[in-house]
Formats: structure tokens, C-alpha cells, sequence
């Protein structure tokens, strides 16, 4: 597997070769909103390049918008049948995220199966909300951990600190730390997490966090995940997510 | 009487969101009984099936049948949750502080590098 596409990938990503967006302009939200619109004029369930932008409060389309990717990913991958539940609940919980934390108007969906190179499935879910650090400044929690703003934000949300935990149980926090193990721990892929300005990398071989520099950020949240197809007979996602 | 109410009818035959389970618990009133019926509901999420548990333990009456594997499993995945204590994996990473691209093409480099070195150990 060839780690350095992936961030060669997320890169091209923001600095928007593949979505014609210039994070350096600081314009994000205009430019999503164009995407948004492109996509919306020709119906919400219509597709750019396996690219699907949904409002991020609508249940209703957010769960299209999941249904259609899957569709896509199932249209190109004959093995997807063995990652169809994993892949559902990745899905599920990062938009879920996107709807209980992030104050986003935007999602941004894409999915990709690389059938040559990698054989792998990479899956990008992005919002143009507040951010892990702006979702714990605004439930006031955690701040005392958080000296390093979005970079420890991302770590914390890795950990599965969640701010909206009920009071007397840690029932939340599962989306960003379960789905990150089952991926890197069970199927040897990668995780990686851009919010605001810091870039968080997770691989087999090692977590990295990076502070990002300059006029380079994104406003929201994105994370953008490589699975291997190849499924390992042992591999059972309930060993990761329980 | 219990009032019966067919989940797959109400959300469909995946439950993808918490949302969605919030929107249904705000249609239940706090002087009936429920008995929901989750036959067809062949999908649920952690976080849908999270919110499903606060209704069950909450303070309406309400009994849930009829479960689907995938969802009563699932199920059980949150009930044990929320009993047990959580185990959780420190994250220690160190920042690295890019104050330039040419620095974190550098230090992105390196890990790229590193992971393919340990890949042909």
C-alpha cells in the first residue's frame, strides 16, 4: 500500500485540485455553497466524480446522500459486500456527528474504490461547521485540555470525549475513536482528521499531529479514511466498537 | 393499553441517524405505553440505537419487540456500554508545529517514509 498517496490525496483535497477550491482564499463556505448549488440544480441525489453534498441538518438528506454513496461504492466494488456493514457505520456515526456537533449547513460526501493500485475504499466526509475545537469551546468542555486548540481537540475527540455525554454514563464519543480502530487496528487502513489547523494522521505505524501552517485550514471538519478491501477472516467489527 | 407503534413504518428500514430517533421520541406522549414493533428495521446505527436505550430507560413506558439480529446486537453493544467502564486508548502524540508547507511536506514525508520503511522490515 502506498501511504504516501493518501496524503497526497487529502492534500489535493484541500488545497482543492479535485474540488476547485481555494482554501487560501479563506473562501471555503462560498465555494461548498457553489458545490452545493451545482449539485442541487440538478437534484440533490445527482453526483459530481462520486462527490455528494448534502444540507448536514436534514435527516432526509443525509440519509439519501449515505444510501446513494453506498449505492456507488457497491456499483464499483464486487468485494463491498464484505465491508458493507463497516462502512454503514462509518458513515452513519461521522454524518451523525456532523448533525449533533458540528452547526455545519454543508456536508460534503465522497467516495472512491481504487481497484489497481491500493484496492483499498477511500471515503471523505467533510462540513463547513465549527470544528472539534469550536464544538468543545461551545458546550464549555474539556477547555483545560485543550491549551493546543484544534490540534488538541482532534486528540481528545480521538480519545472519544464527547460533550454531550449523558450525566451519569459515557454513552457518546464512539463515532471518531471506534471507526478510527476498526480501520487502522482491524483492516490496516488509515485515518485522518483536518479541523481547523491541524492535521491528524493515523496508520498502523503511528499517530501523528500536525499544526498547519499559514493561511491553510479547514473551517470545519474532515475526515478522510482509507479501508483495504481485503477483509481478514478473524476480522469482527464488533471487537472494535464495543 | 399499549399503543403499537411499526418502527419500520415510522423510520424506515435503516436507522442511520440519532436524529431520527430524537425527531420519533418527540412524538411520544408521557401518559401512553409503547410497545414498538422493530420488525423489517434490518439496520440501525450506534448512535440511533444509543437514543432508542434513552427512550427504553426514560420516562415513558416503552417496550421494544421483535428485533432484528443486526439490531438487537447492536442493542446489546449499547447496553453493555453503558454498564461497563469505558477503555480508552491515550493518544500520545506529540505536536509537530508546521510553520511553513516546506516543513510539513518535510515531517509528512518522513512519515510516509517511515511507514514504507516498517512495511519492508
Amino acid at each position: 500500500m502506498d501511504f504516501a498517496r493518501t496524503y497526497n490525496d487529502l492534500f489535493s483535497f484541500i488545497s482543492a485540485k479535485r474540488l476547485e477550491i481555494d482554501l487560501t482564499k479563506k473562501n471555503l463556505l462560498s465555494d461548498m455553497l457553489r458545490i452545493y448549488k451545482i449539485v442541487n440544480s440538478q437534484n440533490i441525489d445527482s453526483k459530481q466524480d462520486n462527490l455528494y453534498c448534502f444540507d448536514a441538518m436534514s435527516n432526509e438528506k443525509s440519509t439519501l446522500c449515505i444510501g446513494q454513496a453506498i449505492e456507488t461504492l457497491k456499483c464499483q466494488n464486487i468485494e463491498y459486500n464484505k465491508l458493507n456493514l463497516q462502512i454503514s457505520y462509518l458513515l452513519d456515526e461521522l454524518i451523525c456527528n456532523i448533525q449533533q456537533h458540528s452547526m455545519a449547513r454543508i456536508g460534503l460526501l465522497s467516495v472512491y474504490y481504487d481497484a489497481n493500485e491500493n484496492k483499498s475504499i477511500d471515503i471523505c466526509i467533510a462540513d463547513d461547521g465549527i470544528g472539534v475545537f469550536g464544538s468543545y469551546v461551545n458546550s464549555s468542555k474539556y477547555l483545560d485540555l485543550l491549551e493546543n486548540g484544534d490540534a488538541d481537540a482532534i486528540c481528545l475527540a480521538r480519545e472519544g470525549y464527547s460533550t454531550k455525554n449523558l450525566p451519569e454514563t459515557e454513552n457518546r464519543g464512539y463515532g471518531i475513536s471506534s471507526n478510527a480502530k476498526w480501520i487502522v487496528d482491524g483492516l490496516d487502513g488509515e485515518f485522518s482528521i483536518i479541523s481547523g489547523k491541524a492535521l491528524y494522521i493515523e496508520n498502523r505505524f503511528g499517530n501523528h499531529i500536525f499544526s498547519l501552517p499559514g493561511n491553510i485550514e479547514w473551517p470545519g471538519t474532515m475526515i478522510s479514511v482509507r479501508i483495504p478491501v481485503e477483509v481478514p477472516e478473524a476480522f469482527n467489527i464488533y471487537n472494535y466498537i464495543s | 393499553m399499549k399503543k403499537i407503534i411499526k418502527m419500520k413504518d415510522v423510520c424506515g428500514e435503516i436507522i442511520h441517524t440519532r436524529s431520527v430517533v430524537e425527531k420519533f421520541r418527540e412524538s411520544l406522549n408521557f401518559e401512553d405505553e409503547y410497545l414498538l414493533d422493530m420488525e423489517g428495521v434490518v439496520q440501525i446505527s450506534r448512535s440511533a440505537t444509543d437514543e432508542l436505550y434513552n427512550i427504553m430507560h426514560g420516562s415513558i413506558s416503552v417496550d421494544v419487540i421483535n428485533l432484528e439480529p443486526f439490531v438487537a446486537k447492536m442493542l446489546d453493544v449499547v447496553t453493555k456500554g453503558r454498564f461497563l467502564p469505558r477503555v480508552r486508548q491515550k493518544n500520545n502524540v506529540k505536536l509537530v508545529v508546521c510553520n511553513d508547507m516546506q516543513t510539513l511536506s518535510r515531517e509528512l514525508l518522513a512519515v510516509s517514509k517511515s511507514a514504507q520503511d516498517n512495511m519492508h522490515r
